[in-house]
């Protein structure tokens, strides 16, 4: 506690006040929709000062008396100015015009300069609108499948949702929306993620450099927040795929108060399945549905409340045999309350459960259903407290309550047991301050401390093990009884400095812990992984990453910007399997679990053209991710899956016409590091491979170019006017756009396992058979709006 | 629209196969031993080898091993080599509750290995039934087997079943039958023999052998048939089955009990 005084005494000791000042705050909104324009720049002309909108669209900046021309911009909306004379505290609302750009190609969604200053470097902010242009297997633009298209990000298999960052593996990663943990962002087994782009407003990764308000993983955030529904008309919004359908309204509520979005997807192979006379497909499942919600209500001028909701369900099924569901569902409610134009609070309650089922009638009789989950509520309170035209000053906390459900049988027939794995209880909280601040005109450093703690508590069945995974004491623990206690200490520091104004340098160090870890069984994330909790046996994962980086812009006008980024992470009580671990349904699985130490290492090379006709960006990372687990490997260093060496992503959009978009990505990766034999022998009659070292084999290079080409229809109609009768150019409310991808346009049959067996036509030999999941797909999409 | 479907079928759901050619790292060679007794009377054999290179077409039999049988009774004998890595006892049987140790002397360094003879579990009963088309997903209309046994209570139970038709031993990766009594212990428990291979016709003689294992080596089963039969482990790395044996020799030595019943196919 004494260090977190320390802390907090040295950042109000930066307080500076600014006596005879005023401050100038507001709220930048659509002029249509009343939706909040979060990151527009605000800029003062006279002074040359400015702020940036934070995500509710409120700003606030302090100036000394006088008249200003107050400049707001942002991508896609008409520049806004307004004079304003200043001379005393001032509350605004600006709004802002939607602008002919918004049918332009424009992808970036800052300010030119703005990346070079922001102290934190290996962040990746998304632009939903860039998405859509870019050609994903399925055409369905997708989130996740967008970012692992950027340096330092890759994917976790074939068409997975799981995504490795900077040689982490993917439960490493803090997927959030609306503030809610998604514990298993995938579905159809990874083809498609959860998040449906129609209902996402803003996406930001961050590799590094994250700050003090997160926790709870290792390696990044993806924080996404989904859109809030216009205040002021109505809206809708769809796509029709092959494979999928999405629709979305939104609209006011009571205008200019209140609004509601909802969006929902489903996907219809099942149908297709339908129809085939063969019983073994017609009598098949396989679909999933997802829907997304919000609702936000302004009460008053200074409090807003939103309530936000994210279910989807995955359903596969074969006749009446075997039926198996799962899906996540999550709910955000969030007041915002402002004290003052300097002092904001959030206040969230959290929801986030995963659930799987599995129900087999066995044609022997042996019926029984399987049910595992994760499911966690939390509180959280952020305050966000302007100390300054440059300095601000973050600080909250939060609690969850984690309750993990391994599994539990419940058997249907008279041939099996009822089986329930003990259910896990953990308290997860953690308090944070933070303080970004700029230092004269060139220097930024945003700094900060959490501090987070885990608590274990009853009811629980406590084994403590010996070193070969031998139980030596089952204590028996009472409920709400405290048995192990965490505490963890993360500090986090991020720094820049301009160079020049086209140029700047970024460093930072951050530490975090994970106090829960995916058990998964094949690496790539599968529907019935489990989680587990940190407990007596288990400890925490404890990373830290620092890393140094260089950005610059350059070109007419900034259209070019490029970065050079290293990163060295070290990574603790790294979780791996002993031999033969069986990780379902085992209620002592901390037994079949190893604890070793991790390190990655690389360097993320990024180049981006951002504006103008021909747009794209290269981004290539040599990295290597190696592990280190005592009773693995017989102790010695081994490389871990994600190992990916050489990994290169080229991704190209060209505007042949105001109408017309080509584009095309081309991913490259070394083959994921994996065991295989290095030697047989005979055993029981069969033919059996040796295996030595682990993961000192490849995988073949990965490699894949996808096209896509976006259609968009006429803008404008020609209308007869009824008073003068002349024909005249009209906007037209309904719009439309027909996305057509190829994925693997080259049919490269990129290997997603490699097995080996024995020969058929030659006994006693090996051979390696390689299985590639997609040759070409092909799709098309058609999108409409009004 | 039934265009549409083969398009969308044969484009997406195409999954490929093909054989490749990978570049391995072969290791020193490492001991194999594999022994297996039961409650009859009978020679049985010690076999002892090494790995040899992944492309590789000989064996590697260790013949100047010592090899010693020993129980927990007192009893113990050399086995005497026969050629190709083979060792032999005397004409013995095993016996329930005993334990039997294999010890491997190699070039100075020493191999041991032990299993007990569990209590055999009997079969309840072995039936033919006869599935009806479009009854069961993926079997096609006949005749099948299916075997009954109640498992004793307490948990640590371990079963292998060995199939044979018209004394054709079904041997291959795809014929290892092991349950346990993790899920349904002290309940009866059917094993059904669904499927194309084990189709029966009117005067097929089919065979069923109940083993009833030690559990290390049921594990040793278990893990040998992911890597086998899968390609990996439930973990998703493959590695090599859990053997027992101690200086860590490959191989399992399984001295076993069993129950078996026979019948005719009407």
């Amino acid at each position: 506690m004494k260090k977190l005084l320390l802390v907090s005494t040295l950042l109000l000791m930066m307080v500076s006040v600014y006596a005879q000042e005023f401050t100038l705050s507001g709220i930048v909104e659509v002029k249509t929709s009343a939706e909040p324009v979060a990151f527009a720049n605000v800029y003062i002309a006279e002074l040359e000062k400015g702020a940036q909108t934070d995500l509710n669209g409120k700003f606030s900046i302090k100036l000394p008396a006088g008249e200003y021309t107050v400049k707001i911009s942002f991508v896609g909306y008409e520049d806004f100015e307004e004079k304003i004379n200043l001379n005393s505290d001032k509350k605004m609302t600006f709004k802002m015009k939607a602008g002919e750009l918004l049918d332009e190609v424009e992808v970036l969604g800052e300010k030119d300069d703005d990346k070079l200053k922001d102290p934190t470097g290996g962040i990746v902010k998304m632009d939903v609108k860039e998405m859509e242009k870019i050609p994903v297997i399925f055409g369905e633009a997708d989130v996740i499948k967008t970012i692992q298209l950027m340096p330092g990000i890759s994917s976790a298999g074939e068409g997975s949702s799981g995504f490795y960052v900077r040689g982490g593996s993917s439960d490493q990663n803090l997927v959030l929306v609306d503030d809610a943990p998604v514990f298993n962002p995938a579905h159809l087994l990874g083809f498609f993620s959860v998040f449906n782009s129609n209902a996402l407003s803003t996406v930001e990764l961050f590799k590094g450099g994250i700050s003090p308000k997160y926790g709870g993983r290792i390696s990044s955030v993806l924080d996404v927040t989904m859109k809030e529904g216009s205040m002021d008309k109505w809206g809708f919004e769809g796509g029709i795929g092959l494979i999928s359908s999405r629709f979305t309204f939104e609209g006011p509520l009571a205008k200019e108060k209140a609004s509601i979005i909802i969006s929902g997807r489903r996907t219809y192979a099942d149908i297709f399945l339908g129809l085939s006379k063969d019983p073994t497909f017609n009598s098949s499942k396989a679909y999933f549905y997802d829907l997304n919600g919000k609702i936000a209500y302004k009460i008053g001028k200074k409090d807003k409340l939103t309530v936000s909701g994210y279910f989807g369900k995955d359903v596969l099924g074969f006749s009446d045999v075997f039926a198996f569901d799962y899906g996540n569902s999550t709910a955000t409610a969030k007041w915002n309350h402002v004290f003052n134009s300097d002092f904001y609070m959030n206040t969230s309650f959290i929801f986030s459960d995963y659930v799987y089922n599995i129900q087999i009638e066995s044609p022997s009789g042996t019926d029984f259903k399987i049910k595992s989950g994760i499911r966690d509520y939390q509180f959280k309170l952020d305050f966000v407290k302007k100390l300054g035209d440059w300095n601000t000053l973050i600080f909250g906390g939060n609690a969850i309550f984690h309750h993990f459900r391994p599994g539990e049988i419940t058997s249907l027939s008279e041939f099996i047991n009822d089986t329930k794995i003990e259910d896990r209880y953990g308290w997860e909280s953690g308090i944070y301050i933070g303080d970004q601040m700029r230092i004269g005109t060139r220097f930024n450093i945003d700094f900060g401390i959490r501090m987070s703690m885990y608590n274990c508590f009853g009811p629980a069945t406590e084994y403590l093990w010996d070193d070969d995974g031998v139980v030596t004491d089952t204590i028996f623990r009472a409920k709400n009884e405290t048995y192990k206690t965490y505490i963890g200490w993360e500090p986090r520091l991020n720094m820049s400095f301009m160079i020049n104004e086209n140029m700047s340098i970024k460093a930072g160090y951050n530490r975090n812990y994970q106090y829960m870890t995916l058990l998964s069984q094949t690496g790539s994330g599968q529907p019935t992984d489990v989680w587990v909790s940190a407990s007596s046996s288990v400890k925490p994962q404890i990373g830290d990453q620092v890393s140094l980086g260089y950005f610059v812009n350059f070109g007419k006008n900034s259209m070019f910007e490029a970065s050079v980024e290293v990163f060295y992470k070290h990574m603790q009580n790294q979780l791996d399997y002993r031999n033969g671990a069986q990780i379902l349904f085992n209620q002592q699985v901390e037994a079949s679990l190893l604890q070793g130490t991790g390190y990655s290492y690389g360097a993320e090379f990024f180049i981006k053209k951002r504006k103008g006709r021909f747009q794209g960006w290269i981004g290539y990372t040599l990295m290597r991710s190696r592990r280190k687990v005592p009773g693995i490997n017989n102790g010695e260093e081994y490389s871990a899956r994600q190992d990916r060496i050489h990994d290169i992503n080229v991704v190209l959009m060209f505007d042949i016409t105001k109408r017309l978009t080509i584009s095309s990505t081309f991913v490259y990766n070394t083959g994921d590091a994996v065991t295989w034999p290095a030697g047989k022998y005979e055993v029981d009659g069969q033919l059996v491979p040796y295996y030595a070292s682990r993961n000192a084999s490849r995988m073949p290079d990965y490699h894949r170019m996808d096209l896509g080409l976006i259609l968009k229809d006429k803008k404008f109609k020609m209308k007869k006017n009824k008073e003068t009768g002349e024909k005249e150019k009209v906007e037209k409310r309904f719009r439309s756009t027909w996305a057509f991808s190829i994925y693997n346009v080259y049919a490269r049959q990129n290997a997603f396992t490699v097995s080996f067996e024995e020969n058929p036509d030659n006994p006693g030999q090996f051979q390696a058979n390689q299985l590639a999941l997609f040759r070409i797909v092909p799709s098309v999409t058609w999108n409409f709006k009004f | 629209m039934r265009l549409l479907y083969i398009v969308f079928t044969v484009l997406v759901f195409t999954s490929c196969e093909k054989i490749i050619d990978v570049d391995i790292a072969d290791s020193d060679p490492q001991i194999v031993i594999e022994g297996i007794m039961n409650t009859d009377t009978n020679i049985y054999s010690v076999y002892v080898k090494t790995t040899v290179p992944y492309n590789s077409t000989d064996n590697s039999y260790i013949n100047n091993a010592q090899v010693e049988l020993s129980d927990n009774q007192g009893n113990s004998q050399m086995l005497t080599f026969v050629g190709d890595g083979e060792y032999q006892t005397t004409n013995m049987n095993g016996v329930v509750g005993v334990n039997y140790t294999v010890t491997v002397n190699h070039e100075g360094v020493v191999y041991q290995n032990g299993s007990t003879i569990r209590n055999p579990v009997p079969l309840d009963s072995i039936r033919t039934v006869f599935i009806p088309e479009n009854t069961v997903p993926g079997v096609d209309e006949g005749t099948y087997l299916q075997v009954f046994y109640t498992d004793p209570a307490g948990l640590g139970d371990r079963y292998r079943i060995i199939f044979s038709r018209n004394d054709t031993v079904f041997s291959t990766v795809d014929d290892y039958f092991l349950s346990n009594d993790v899920f349904d212990d002290g309940l009866q428990d059917i094993v059904s023999f669904f499927g194309d291979r084990f189709k029966l016709n009117s005067g097929d003689k089919v065979k069923i052998e109940f083993w009833t294992l030690d559990e290390h080596v049921y594990d040793y089963y278990q893990t040998l048939e992911n890597i086998i039969s899968e390609g990996f482990a439930p973990t998703g790395v493959p590695d090599n089955p859990n053997s027992t044996w101690t200086n860590g020799a490959l191989g399992f030595f399984n001295a076993y009990s069993y129950d078996v019943d026979s019948l005719i196919v009407p």
